[in-house]
């Protein structure tokens, strides 16, 4: 049976990170969002990734958080290789560094793509760090106490509950074909096979939902929580400076950093064939993984 | 039990119609219910109950969708308007389908989740989960996933996630389902404590009337969408002739009594049964032997045939992280015809071994043989040809958008031709009588339906070896003797069967052996009758022999080999007076086993 948990689902655990307040996780995630919206600094966006880094394994969901990223990683390559098959537009002629066959690197299409590589980490690390110390139930405890409106908030946290529950339902539900004696696997069976099975997951997905419902999820009382302590005053002076820490990035990328623009990256061609060639073997290698997983008997 | 005051459920001329289905699931459905009441709702598959259940906390009509008339009141209000998760306050509801309550990372957070959306204070939490897990027998299971619990323990899950949020109504549906019988006892036991002791009040459906039987003040059957009768237990259930009218399945004892012609059968309970019995004018103190040998003859025609098709050497299996395997040291053979069951405690190992059979797991000491091949050296896809199962939960193996696709997709991945095809699944159809749903969608069924699917997609396969998980649960009479039949005619047909099961009245009536699992082990093996006999081996791994046997061993401890029973017929054909020769059979319609077959020895350890 293939059920292994979602990297990006809730990881169970009773770590310091675990009880903060949803409210807290909320306002540091809005802080590293900030951070990495506002510059293409190699600095602040390395600090970002860094700091979800060291609170993941301060949290004991170093592994989750080392999986989550194996399957974002190439995903943030394929940016690079993107950028570089699309001509960049620069202002008074782009700086060629080095071909590959056909294909001519400039250091603009470089810079950037390393940016948003460096960009998109930054946000998806601090991203999967909340989502796998926080309940979703929590989540919408959070989202109510700030006055986010009921539907919504129960939609975001509804989501993200059951998307761990789908994969689950897909992997059961293959497994199911697989004793059938159908293609559960390969290229060729997935395609007729998997808009049923598909199906039948979301139809579950559905009646989950209804349970979920029935034991009061989204009620109109004030929610509790299990595992994550009362939003205290230390919970609560640490939602603060997450939010200063939202403003100070922004001022300081505004000021410091320079908003948007990226300083072409002038490299040697070895370099410059490396960083591509490296996301493009990424990038392939993310496909090869997912026909891989699609094909595993 | 509290003065009855008034009424917290009351409905008048209620009737809800699905969306997109032509006749209505519920019509003119008039009825009070009291504080403190017990209700007990009996009724066919698809007669309502389901229906009636979810209206209370309005699921229907709210997030199921359909046409409601009538009028409902729940506490005072109508659970029409108020939403159903702020209704989830005063009145918790059990589904019948125990898979519905994993959304958490484990089982005490599943527990604390409904606690956390009542707003139940964090302080209060810890006690009330602890409670709640411990009354339902899961007290260490606190950390589990329970995306990995077994049917059963799910099921304890779900009872206990309702029943820590404290409601002052409580509603099960198919509470028994997936138990064995010591968590049946246990779970009536709390459901009744709740009621006597905190005035909760109850409404449970369950096809097993047995516990419902003792414990409820009132019961209601349902037939098709109406009320059929309302009364109490013992009027109700007492005429199991007008319960089978109506589909229900009556008590093993009501129905051992009525066919021996004892007036105004009470069921309440197999001592006083026997007690009945044995100061029933003409009452005879031993069995007639004549009558015991017949019941040998199915297990040893089937004993005949000696191709082994299964056969499982030493097989371990633990699943990671567990602290035990869940399989372990087990050797089975089984050949072509035979019928086993495999009984044994919730999280003993029945489904686990089913999953070894058919090739899903890989056994991890051991080896499993199925037809010749070796389970781990094939992919579980080409062993579909040889073993097929229906699961525990059916709704994981449906996934065809009609019931007639369903059971052709078995037969297409083999590559038979569709006129072949298109017969084999005309044929199965009327044999499981499923021809009236062949273009509804397969998970809009009821739960006891899609388990019918489920068993015909697998049997239009033609399997060497067939692994049943809970065929029976939540089925109803029809459904239940359907399937009784279909099994016997596999085996007829030379298929192997293991069945693993918690129906001990259905496993006597089918099984020609049983196997006793207890903590993944094997600790009893033999001929049903010699199983079933041995109650204290049984007690040791939770369990207990059908009711017809606990009737008749309480009437006579001993008797002539095979002793004691396992089924209704059984037992009323040996514990009737001494007679003429060839007494008319009572209910010669519902013996899908073949009891009649030919006298023969056999059926002893
Ligand atoms: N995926 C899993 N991961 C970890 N443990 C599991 C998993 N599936 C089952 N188990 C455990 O293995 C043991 C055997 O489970 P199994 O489902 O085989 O029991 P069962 O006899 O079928 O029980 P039931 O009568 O409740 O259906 C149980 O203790 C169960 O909790
Ligand atoms: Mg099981």
């Amino acid at each position: 049976m293939s059920l292994a948990a979602s990297p990006f689902a809730y990881a169970s655990g009773s770590s310091w990170l675990h009880r903060r307040s949803a409210v807290t996780k909320l306002a540091w995630l809005l802080a590293a969002l900030a951070f990495s919206l506002v510059t293409f600094h190699p600095v602040p966006l390395l600090l970002v990734t860094t700091a979800a880094i060291a609170l993941a394994l301060s949290a004991g969901v170093g592994r989750r958080m080392g999986r989550a990223m194996r399957l974002l990683g190439p995903l943030a390559a394929s940016v690079v290789v993107l950028q570089v098959a699309a001509p960049a537009v620069c202002s008074g002629g782009c700086i060629d560094v080095a071909r590959m066959g056909p294909v001519t690197i400039t250091a603009e299409a470089l810079a950037r793509g390393v940016a948003y590589i460096a960009r998109l980490l930054a946000m998806e690390s601090a991203a999967v760090v909340l989502l796998v110390t926080t309940r979703p139930a929590d989540l919408f405890g959070a989202l109510r106490r700030l006055h986010v409106p009921h539907p919504v908030a129960l939609l975001l946290s509804t989501t993200m509950q059951l998307v761990p529950l789908l994969q689950r339902e897909l992997a059961v539900v293959l497994d199911a074909q697989r004793a059938r004696g159908m293609r559960a696997s390969g290229v060729r069976a997935l395609a007729p096979a998997l808009l049923p099975v598909f199906v039948a997951a979301f139809e579950r997905v559905g009646r989950l939902a209804i349970a979920m419902e029935a034991r009061g999820y989204g009620a109109s009382a004030t929610r509790t929580s299990y595992r994550t302590d009362e939003l205290g005053p230390a919970d609560r002076a640490l939602a603060v400076a997450g939010l200063a820490a939202a403003v100070g990035g922004v001022v300081a990328g505004a000021l410091l950093w320079g908003s948007g623009s990226v300083p072409p990256l002038v490299v040697p061609p070895w370099a410059a064939v490396a960083i591509v060639g490296g996301a493009g073997l990424a990038f392939a290698g993310l496909i090869a993984a997912a026909l891989a997983a699609a094909a595993r008997a | 039990m509290p003065e009855p005051r008034e009424p917290v459920i009351a409905l008048a001329r209620f009737g809800f119609r699905h969306a997109g289905s032509d006749r209505p699931a519920l019509a003119d459905v008039t009825l009070k219910v009291r504080a403190g009441e017990y209700l007990g709702v009996f009724g066919a598959t698809g007669a309502g109950a389901t229906t009636l259940l979810t209206a209370l906390d309005g699921v229907v009509p709210q997030l199921v969708r359909g046409d409601a008339s009538g009028s409902i009141t729940v506490l005072g209000r109508d659970p029409r308007t108020v939403p159903v998760a702020d209704q989830a306050r005063q009145v918790g509801l059990v589904f019948d389908d125990p898979s519905l309550v994993v959304t958490q990372a484990s089982v005490a957070d599943e527990v604390a989740f409904g606690l956390e959306n009542l707003g139940v204070p964090r302080a209060e939490m810890d006690a009330r989960i602890d409670a709640a897990l411990r009354s339902v027998g899961l007290a260490g299971f606190e950390a589990r996933e329970p995306a990995t619990l077994s049917g059963g323990e799910l099921q304890r899950l779900a009872i206990g996630c309702a029943l820590a949020a404290g409601p002052s109504v409580l509603v099960l549906d198919e509470p028994s389902a997936n138990l064995d019988p010591a968590g049946r006892r246990a779970l009536y036991g709390v459901v009744r404590r709740l009621n006597r002791e905190h005035g909760v009040t109850v409404v449970v459906a369950d096809q097993d009337p047995t516990s419902i039987a003792r414990d409820a003040t009132r019961v209601v059957v349902l037939h098709e969408g109406r009320v059929a009768a309302d009364g109490p237990p013992a009027t109700v259930l007492g005429s199991p002739a007008a319960l089978r009218r109506h589909g229900v399945r009556p008590t093993d004892a009501a129905a051992v009594l009525e066919a021996l012609g004892v007036e105004a059968p009470v069921p309440t309970g197999v001592a006083d049964v026997a007690r009945r019995l044995a100061i029933r004018p003409g009452a005879e103190a031993t069995p007639r032997p004549a009558a015991v040998a017949a019941m040998g003859a199915l297990a040893s025609a089937r004993a005949d045939r000696s191709d082994t098709v299964l056969d499982l050497r030493d097989v371990t299996f633990g699943y990671p992280g567990a602290d035990r395997p869940a399989v372990a040291g087990v050797s089975l053979t089984a050949s072509a015809g035979e019928v086993i069951g495999i009984v044994g405690a919730n999280g003993s190992g029945k489904t686990t071994l089913g999953r070894l059979v058919n090739g899903l797991l890989r056994p991890q000491q051991g080896r499993v043989t199925v037809d010749g091949m070796d389970t781990a050296a094939h992919p579980v896809r080409s062993l579909a040809a040889h073993v097929a199962s229906v699961f525990q939960d059916p709704a994981q193996q449906l996934f065809a958008s009609t019931v007639a696709d369903e059971l052709a997709l078995g037969p297409r991945a083999l590559g038979l031709s569709e006129a072949r095809i298109g017969e084999r699944v005309r044929e199965l159809a009327r044999a499981l009588e499923l021809e009236a749903l062949l273009a509804r969608h397969p998970l809009r069924l009821g739960r006891a339906e899609r388990k019918l699917v489920a068993l015909g997609a697998v049997l239009a396969m033609r399997p060497r070896v067939l692994v049943l998980d809970e065929p029976t649960t939540g089925t109803d009479l029809r459904l239940a003797s359907i399937i009784g039949a279909r099994v016997c005619a596999a085996a007829g047909e030379g298929t192997a069967l293991l069945i693993a099961s918690h129906d001990m009245a259905f496993l006597g009536r089918v099984a020609t052996r049983l196997v006793v699992m207890d903590a993944g082990r094997v600790v009893a093996e033999g001929p049903v009758h010699a199983v079933f006999g041995d109650v204290p081996l049984l007690a040791l791994a939770g369990l207990e022999p059908p009711e017809a046997t606990q009737v008749a061993l309480a009437v006579s401890p001993r008797g002539p080999a095979p002793w004691p029973p396992v089924s209704v017929e059984e037992a009323v054909r040996v514990l009737r007076p001494a007679g003429p020769a060839g007494l008319e059979r009572s209910e010669p319609a519902e013996d899908p086993a073949g009891l009649d077959a030919a006298p023969a020895d056999g059926g002893s350890r």
